[in-house]
């Protein structure tokens, strides 16, 4: 007896490049379409979560159109910035003309503390 | 105490921020990322030659799933650039000192660099939860993500600030932060990245002056 797992149809608009690289791809294979189509889905299914999220930096993100409208209108937007913006890029120029001295006079004493110096 | 970018002999194995996941991200991934795939840069903060903390960034690009109803002049319906800030981490003993606050600024220094490069309309960090506040506080706004986020493990909150907001911060002390010191910031980065000595960068600055 033939095992058959119970099917559905989906759909999806896609590229056209990539329909035409499926069909390419099926015609030069003899596959039939759908299998390739679940292979691909599922080997990318599997993929996704033996990476582990720690190594992953997701450089392409897709918001919601509410989110798209935000940005926008951030970008639209002259709010002015918070104090504690303004006293970071305070600190930041600090930082940069003392050659990082600023900082380093508050950490040190601590690094040298756990090092038992 | 210097701001610069990973090297491939810096020690990462004894960086330790408290985070598990971060410091994994830092021991075995940060490198890789940089220096084989070339798919993001380290910026590290050292003290006495040893490293602090860490900042991992890497060009990136907001997409709008859907078309909204209504386009805004601010910005075209199509991916826009930003860059990514990826990974934070702080060494434990030396968490709540500002080490985060100047990495951060150090970001924004680079999305204005690439903004005047390549493009560049604001930055998304990936926060802890616990980290939330800290990014609220500078001007970063929640951005829903649909995404669908790779891996185990809780997902990071994602939150979007307009370099257009920074940029109305450093207006505002262009008095104190003249181009000059600029300019001196990055040659001061770009000598410790190449290793070069004072008389060298001295030979650098004899030559660009003619």
């Amino acid at each position: 007896m033939v095992y058959q797992r119970k099917q559905v149809q989906i759909s999806a608009f896609i590229a056209e490049e990539t329909k035409a690289a499926l069909d390419d791809y099926v015609a030069a294979t003899g596959l039939k379409k759908n299998r390739v189509i679940e292979e691909a889905l599922q080997r990318h299914l599997a993929a996704i979560d033996e990476i582990p999220a720690t190594m992953i930096i997701e450089t392409h993100l897709t918001t919601t159109p509410e989110g798209w409208k935000m940005i926008c209108d951030l970008l639209d937007s002259d709010e002015e910035p918070t104090p504690f913006e303004t006293e970071s890029y305070r600190r930041h120029v600090e930082y940069i003309q003392t050659n990082g001295k600023s900082l380093e006079d508050k950490i040190l004493p601590l690094l040298h503390a756990a090092d038992g110096d | 105490m210097e701001t610069r970018s990973l090297l491939r002999e810096d020690r990462r194995a004894d960086f330790a921020s408290g985070e598990p996941e971060t410091d994994e991200f830092f021991r075995r991934y940060a490198g890789q990322n940089q220096f084989r795939h070339h798919i993001g840069v380290t910026y590290c903060a050292l003290a006495e030659g040893k490293i602090v903390a860490f900042a991992t960034v890497s060009a990136g690009e907001i997409d709008p799933s859907l078309l909204p109803e209504e386009t805004s002049a601010s910005l075209p319906a199509y991916p826009a650039p930003v860059l990514r800030l990826a990974r934070m981490g702080v060494n434990e003993l030396i968490q709540g000192q500002g080490i985060g606050r100047e990495l951060l600024q150090s970001a924004v220094d680079i999305a204005f660099e690439m903004r005047a490069r390549v493009g560049c309309v604001g930055i998304v960090v990936d926060a802890k939860p616990q980290s939330q506040g800290f990014y609220e506080r500078s001007g970063f706004v929640v951005m829903p993500v649909t995404s669908r986020v790779a891996g185990a493990g809780a997902p990071p909150v994602r939150l979007f600030k307009t370099l257009k907001r920074s940029a109305r911060v450093v207006a505002a002390a262009r008095a104190d932060y003249t181009p000059a010191d600029s300019l001196a910031a990055e040659m001061r980065r770009r000598a410790s990245e190449l290793g070069l000595s004072a008389d060298e960068v001295r030979s650098a600055v004899d030559r660009l002056l003619g």
